[in-house]
């Protein structure tokens, strides 16, 4: 009885703290439609705020209270600043860019953290008050713990009365349903969002202040939080108050049972529980039409307009290109080729998401979940059953990928919106890390190390173990698939695929299966990430659980975006000139989050068509500026559908 | 009565639906038959949107089945109705922006040999078969939009667009159109341009269309029967010159002006 009794009490003060971070995140996608990546990231920053203010020593309930509340009024004006900068920019773009946006925001955000108050791990105290434990007829439970839930409740009641009874709430209201209407009405919109936005991030401090007692700090703090806040939002029912309660409740429950029935595996009941809820009511408890509204036209898709250089052209460079890469174990040094090689998986690595973006217009942000998949799969059956032909491994760890896809895309796609697809891959590269790190077999933490390169058994063997010869592997390889790739963009299937990106409902009235059509892309795109995992992991012979960490699923987001999402080579090029950014700022060794996250959120503010767009934009300008009366025609005569150079 | 049911190839019959405590559709049975243009009027808030989408598979019904072509498709969704013959234009006309006109009708006409279990192309090739293109090019020619057939489709006029819709619709070769207000937002030239299209589609392909319409002279110049919806119920059905004469129709919809009378 007393068992079940402290579970629930544990279940009630988990939930309560999710909670906490939730409202936050269900505030500002009621009102402003944008799922904020960010919002652990601002909650992380809110703790550390309060700690700067407390420091480490015991302090009074009064003095605690009040550093909660500074952290939440310093990270919204944090959030006013973000919104300037950031968000009024991005109101009216295509919603994956938002998130892009958001995401790159949030790795901001981490590498600040870690400039600022360094990466060590330090634990607070709760205030002297609330440090004894309590008995609650016959059970100890700790003061602060009821404090949480108090808090927990307090502030869903505030929020409860304020939305659907005050005057504040009945503006965020208009605002949510119909901004434009409501300036119409005579409603200073830009001050209501603004407003908003303050509230929505006044919470996320507010709650880093008062939950910093809770677990010690470190920069990973905002990660955990933000996932599990991301499902109680989802299982309650986007932009839902009431839902965001009920979802925390119910995560807090999941939770408490697991570690009753399931203590070896903490953690994992939560992802079961929320794929099953997405299968079962994938609307979430408290559906809001703000879920349904999707943007039906791609506005922030690109022109598919064919480059004028010629084709002879392009196929001269890319042969230099391959000369030159192919000719690089004979002259390069061994970090050198390294690099080059890891450049390779990475483009075809950036090239498979863009596979999902660019050409079905759904973004992955847990990619790194299928490159991990492929990675582990190789490592392990190199290391432990060595007879395995390494072909079939490699095909193997595509099938595996694409299986993976198929579950995911069918539990995330059955929905028109690309939203939950967003949540459900950073959910499985979370899943995937927590397993792995249970898994004796895959090295638990250290992850598995020193892999053995292997040997082709063709009619004839070819010994792959000198880093020259898997390198000249890798090159092939990853040009047959690329080609493969290419031959499929360019064809029906690309061209089925962009109509779907393009305008989902009109493709549904040409009898195309839009739900079939992106779980197959999703299973393409998550094949050959597996596939480039399993290539990369003799070549790099350690795979860890760095693999999974959400840091490298940025990795392929960045690359395409970088290079530019609305070309087929643009992951390719945008890999290889970040190889050599990292490169160049190597020395500035514990900043790279922050140089990655500041380079992507400037490609999407400025240049969201990356480098190849600017190159376009550049190319079509010249071309004006040579009095091209003859250009359009030129243009027009261009053979083939849905070109892209 | 065993003529009529013969000829039916779309019946809706006591079709129910509600958005919460709001009853959109109430009860509203109505058969085209093969052959015809059946207009669905009535004023705005009526329900003719959503019986729209109830037909069409956009949205479900609660009660009430929809027949197509001899099948249940009362659950089914949207891409299944289009595979059994079901064409669809928009009242914004959608189109695949990116695209050039003729890579829009391809992408059609790709899609229904892929529905229908014909060969799409040959295998490896990645330009659309030279048939296909064939038929694509065939189709913009007879509808007029061949001086724009390389044009990005977002750079088209709002009348071409409205045409490319059409064909693309075309391109599946539906035995049924279902047209959402076609006209709407039209210069009065561009609307007789349309109109005479749809009856150039009944007539030259013999495909049935269902259409909703604010713009009277077309409703009544084009079609067969006319459905009168108004707060969800059906007030009446019947020949144009039915729906002239109906009292009921005069007062909840044209009002004291007659119209055209």
């Amino acid at each position: 009885m007393n068992q079940i009794l402290f579970a629930g009490f544990n279940a009630l003060a988990f939930g309560m703290s999710i909670f906490l971070v939730a409202a936050g995140l269900t505030l500002i996608f009621g009102i402003l439609k944008l799922l904020n990546m960010a919002q652990g990231a601002f909650f992380m920053i809110g703790a550390y705020v309060a700690f700067s203010i407390l420091g480490t020593g015991s302090s009074s309930f009064g003095f605690f209270l009040l550093a909660a509340l500074g952290a939440g009024l310093i990270v919204a004006l944090l959030g006013l600043i973000t919104d300037r900068l950031v968000l009024t920019r991005l109101r009216h773009v295509d919603y994956h860019y938002v998130l892009i946006a958001t995401f790159a925001l949030m790795m901001v955000c981490n590498g600040l953290v870690k400039l600022i108050w360094g990466v060590e791990f330090v634990s607070v105290n709760p205030p002297t008050v609330l440090d004894e434990p309590v008995e609650l007829g016959s059970l100890f439970v700790s003061r602060y713990t009821l404090f949480i839930i108090a808090a927990g409740l307090v502030v869903y009641l505030v929020m409860e009365v304020a939305l659907h009874r005050l005057w504040f709430g009945k503006l965020m209201q208009a605002l949510a349903a119909d901004s434009w209407m409501a300036g119409l009405l005579g409603l200073n919109v830009p001050l209501g969002l603004a407003l908003s936005v303050m509230v929505s991030f006044f919470l996320a401090g507010l709650a880093g202040g008062l939950l910093l007692p809770n677990q010690s700090l470190s920069p990973q703090l905002g990660d955990s939080y933000l996932l599990f806040a991301f499902f109680a939002v989802i299982i309650g029912g986007l932009g839902n108050i009431r839902g965001a309660f009920v979802g925390s409740i119910l995560l807090g429950l999941v939770s408490s049972l697991n570690t009753v029935l399931l203590p070896d595996m903490p953690g994992i009941a939560i992802y079961v529980a929320l794929a099953v809820f997405l299968f079962v009511r994938p609307t979430g408890l408290f559906p809001s039409r703000a879920t349904q509204a999707e943007p039906a036209s791609d506005e922030g898709g690109g022109s598919l307009a064919r480059s004028r250089i010629g084709r002879g052209v392009w196929q001269v460079l890319g042969l230099a290109v391959a000369a030159f890469a192919a000719s690089m174990p004979l002259w390069a040094n061994e970090g050198l080729l390294f690099l080059a090689g890891s450049t390779l998986v990475q483009g075809l690595f950036a090239l498979s998401w863009n596979i999902l973006f660019g050409y079905a217009g759904l973004a992955s942000f847990g990619h790194a979940a299928f490159f991990a998949l492929g990675a582990y799969l190789a490592g392990a059956v190199l290391r432990y059953w060595p007879a395995v032909p390494f072909l079939a491994t490699l095909l193997g760890a595509g099938a595996l990928g694409a299986a993976v896809a198929f579950v995911v895309g069918a539990l995330a796609l059955r929905r028109m919106s690309g939203i939950f697809l967003a949540v459900l891959t950073v959910a499985l590269s979370e899943a995937m890390r927590v397993l792995i790190s249970y898994s004796p077999l895959l090295g638990r933490e250290d992850g598995l190390v020193n892999i053995p390169r292997p040997v082709l058994h063709l009619p004839f063997a070819i010994d792959l173990t000198s880093s020259a010869a898997y390198f000249w592997f890798l090159l092939v390889t990853t040009a047959a698939i690329v080609a493969v790739l290419w031959w499929a963009m360019h064809g029906r299937y690309g061209r089925k695929l962009l109509s779907v990106r393009q305008d989902p409902e009109r493709a549904a009235f040409l009898g195309v299966n839009v739900t079939g059509v992106r779980i197959g892309a999703f299973m393409l795109s998550g094949g050959v990430a597996a596939v480039a995992g399993a290539l990369y992991a003799p070549w790099a012979r350690i795979v860890t659980l760095d693999e999974v960490h959400w840091l490298a699923s940025t990795q392929p987001v960045l690359n395409a975006m970088l290079g530019g999402v609305n070309s087929f080579w643009g992951p390719l090029l945008g890999s290889a000139v970040f190889t050599v950014i990292n490169y160049g700022t190597r020395t500035l060794i514990g900043l790279s989050e922050l140089i990655v996250g500041t380079i992507l959120l400037f490609i999407v503010l400025v240049a969201p068509g990356g480098i190849v767009g600017v190159l376009r934009s550049a190319e079509a300008a010249w071309i004006r500026r040579r009095g091209g009366a003859a250009a359009p025609a030129a243009a027009a005569a261009a053979p083939g559908a849905g070109a892209r150079p | 009565m065993s003529t009529i049911l013969m000829s039916t190839i779309l019946d809706v019959a006591a079709v129910s639906k509600s958005y919460g405590p709001l009853a959109v559709l109430k009860d509203v049975s109505l058969d085209v038959h093969r052959g015809e243009i059946f207009a669905i009027i009535g004023p705005n808030g009526a329900g003719k949107t959503t019986l729209f989408k109830v037909m069409t598979g956009e949205s479900l019904c609660d009660g009430g089945r929809v027949r197509f072509d001899g099948a249940d498709v009362t659950r089914e969704p949207s891409h299944r109705r289009v595979r059994r013959g079901m064409g669809r234009t928009f009242q914004v006309a959608r189109v695949f922006r990116d695209f050039t006109v003729r890579d829009n009708i391809v992408v059609a006409i790709e899609a229904r040999r892929r529905n229908g279990g014909e060969r799409v192309g040959p295998a490896l090739s990645m330009a659309p078969a030279a048939e296909v293109v064939g038929e694509a090019d065939e189709l913009i020619r007879d509808i007029g939009l061949d001086h724009v057939r390389h044009s990005q489709a977002s750079l088209l006029s709002h009348g071409d667009k409205k045409r490319l819709e059409f064909l693309i619709a075309l391109a599946l070769r539906p035995s049924i159109l279902m047209l959402d207000e076609p006209t709407a937002g039209m210069s009065p030239s561009d609307r007789i341009g349309i109109a005479k299209l749809i009856q150039r589609i009944r007539d030259e392909r013999g495909i049935t269309v269902v259409m909703t319409e604010h713009d009277m002279d077309i409703v009544f110049s084009l079609a067969s029967r006319i459905m009168v919806l108004n707060y969800g119920e059906v007030v009446a059905t019947g020949s144009v010159a039915d729906i002239r004469a109906d009292q009921a129709v005069r007062e909840v919809y044209l009002g004291k002006e007659m119209y055209g009378a």
